[in-house]
């Protein structure tokens, strides 16, 4: 019996060193190493991180890039594709990229959450967040929504979902049956769910061409339903761009001109994205970049306001997204949104 | 045999106590680190990215009638389809070792079904079956099959020496073989499976609510916290969560192979110090 017990203890003082030296070279090989922005030739290295795989949604980059907007500002833009488990804010704070493309609804959030990010130009200025329903649902209004099956990405896509609930006074988690809707409109055909959601300029498009017409379904905008909250947008972290303004401005009226080409030239756009990342039909890339234009450039709107950071819709995201559970604390406007750079950015337009 | 019996009731507890000193500590330790920002220190990283454990502790408290919901709809299909697959794993193991000509090629079959993929193998049943908690039940079932009819398998047949010659020298029948020699030998190996078998139920439960069109259950709504800037401290509650809850099946597992197969050498105090 003492045998044994000596045999365990020698075991345990194995293992307590084992331990130490485990923490000791945990502690030698010292914080990863973070990426730095650095000067390829005379041009500066920026890296956006996207939100999604190449396409029309973002075509004003890659035009500005392929067009050789960006070197003409001295830059040398790279574009990271993101993805289902790529969160560009998290990619920006650390400090993977400089530039993020997020909504700015989930922007919000991590700002609550108390990152240092700062949003510096709205590129989509209305919501492109559009739920179908199949006409034989009935389902005309947000308020038909109750009880009935609805699908979201969620991932930060959801809160317009949210706010729209919140308008009809409903719960949102018990009058709702949400639904993880993937990446194919595969559970709308299948009647899996009552009420998919669809981008405007992307899943509805693909619903058209699968041989449904717009008579088949019907549409909720929100933009009608006045749950409209600001989606794709360019944020940056506060202290970056403080230390690198001018760059911003530069890589800003690049963009602005990116978009500018696309809107006016969305076939040769949508082969350029098409070629950036081929992750869809190049028709479907054209039609996505035409469907983008009239939430980059709203009707009626200057083609050098492209970007502009409007404070009321700003401000009516905040206050929706206050109201339906996206923070818990109002966030304050000028902590959030900083026009100055965007501003700098269009002095230099023609 | 009653002398095995008795050594190991009577130095088992005291075993145990000493065995979870070190892992406890371990454990305190690394949280002590981590909520005096060294952790975060060490790898980088900042407090929003790994929340602090207290958050953690105060999250999972505030939220923990949601917690308790989630939880069920995770534990019914991981403890289902984990006792369902280890069934059928166990089956087949008594199929290959009545028909070991035939049968013994369907052990690399399982073992091979068993190496898919989760994240493959979720998609799949999810199309395959309508209701998120089948598609889950079977992920599982097919995940722990493998685990229960290799071990099973090893157990019916490793036997103390003779005693299958003895038996077939009394013309005693496959069914008395069975009960009598085979079954109470495979036991120990079966103890062995389940406790594989927590784990990976545990995992494959919650990586198929990524996948799954259902909004419930604790893998869904670490996915769920994490994506959102202000909810990183919910979603380790729920990460916490998942794991007590592993240890938990796991810790009546345990206790249930301690009274089961008490006289097997694994659970005999010589036998753990020295190997």
């Amino acid at each position: 019996m003492k045998k044994v017990e000596k045999v365990k203890m020698a075991k345990n003082c194995a293992f307590v060193v084992l331990l130490a030296a485990f923490v000791a070279g945990a502690l030698l090989v010292g914080p990863a190493g973070s990426v730095k922005a650095f000067a390829a030739g005379d041009l500066k290295k920026l890296t956006v991180q996207s939100l999604w795989f190449p396409q029309g949604q973002f075509a004003g980059l890659y035009v500005a890039q392929a067009k050789g907007f960006y070197k003409d500002e001295g830059l040398d833009v790279e574009i990271l594709p993101g993805g289902t488990d790529v969160t560009s804010e998290e990619q920006v704070e650390n400090d993977v990229a400089q530039i993020g493309i997020a909504f700015y609804s989930s922007v919000l959030t991590y700002q609550e959450g108390g990152y240092d990010l700062v949003n510096v130009f709205q590129t989509f200025r209305k919501s492109p967040q559009w739920l179908i329903a199949k006409t034989k649902t009935g389902i005309k209004t947000g308020a038909d929504l109750k009880g009935k099956k609805v699908g979201s990405w969620f991932g930060g896509r959801q809160f317009e979902l949210y706010a729209l609930a919140h308008k009809y006074r409903m719960d949102i988690e018990q009058d709702i049956k949400w639904v993880q809707q993937d990446y194919t409109m595969d559970q709308f055909y299948t009647d899996q769910i009552d009420v998919a959601s669809a981008m405007s300029y992307n899943e509805y498009l693909l619903v058209l061409g699968n041989g449904y017409s717009e008579k088949d379904f019907n549409v909720l905008d929100m933009n009608d339903e006045g749950v409209a909250m600001l989606e794709d947008c360019l944020f940056v972290k506060k202290s970056w761009a403080k230390a690198n303004g001018e760059l911003l401005s530069k890589f800003l009226r690049a963009t602005i001109k990116g978009w500018q080409f696309a809107i006016e030239n969305p076939d040769e756009a949508g082969r350029i994205v098409f070629e950036a990342g081929k992750s869809a039909t190049l028709e479907h890339q054209v039609a996505m970049t035409k469907a983008v234009s009239k939430f980059v450039l709203p009707d009626g709107a200057d083609k050098n306001t492209i970007g502009d950071l409007e404070r009321d819709k700003l401000q009516q995201t905040i206050d929706l997204g206050f109201q339906s559970g996206l923070t818990k604390k109002k966030i304050e406007i000028a902590d959030s949104v900083d026009d100055s750079y965007w501003k700098e950015a269009v002095k230099g337009l023609k | 045999m009653a002398w095995a019996r008795l050594n190991a009731r009577a130095n088992g507890g005291c075993a145990s106590k000493i065995a979870v000193l070190p892992p406890l500590l371990l454990g305190a330790f690394v949280i002590f680190l981590t909520q005096a920002g060294i952790t975060h220190h060490i790898f980088g990283i900042k407090p929003l990215q790994l929340p602090l454990p207290l958050d953690v502790a105060s999250a999972f408290l505030s939220n923990f009638d949601k917690i308790l919901r989630h939880a069920s709809v995770t534990l019914t299909p991981a403890v289902g389809g984990m006792l369902f697959g280890s069934l059928v794993g166990y089956c087949v193991a008594i199929l290959v070792t009545r028909y070991p000509k035939g049968g013994y090629g369907s052990l690399f079959v399982m073992t091979a079904i068993n190496s898919a993929p989760i994240t493959a193998l979720a998609p799949i049943m999810n199309r395959w079956f309508a209701g998120a908690f089948f598609a889950k039940l079977a992920v599982i079932t097919v995940i722990s099959m493998g685990a229960m009819a290799v071990n099973a398998f090893r157990g019916l047949n490793d036997l103390p020496p003779f005693s299958l010659d003895l038996m077939k020298s009394c013309a005693a029948p496959d069914m008395e073989i069975f009960l009598k020699l085979r079954f109470p030998a495979s036991l120990p190996a079966v103890f062995t499976a389940l406790k594989i078998n927590v784990a990976v139920a545990m995992m494959g439960t919650i990586v198929s609510e990524y996948f799954a069109s259902e909004t419930a259950g604790i893998g869904y709504m670490i996915k769920y916290s994490l994506k959102i800037g202000n909810q990183k401290a919910v979603g380790w509650a729920y990460i916490l969560a998942a794991a007590v809850l592993s240890l938990m099946i796991y810790a009546i597992i345990a206790a249930a192979q301690r009274r089961v197969v008490a006289w097997h050498v694994s659970q005999r105090l010589d036998y753990r110090i020295t190997v």
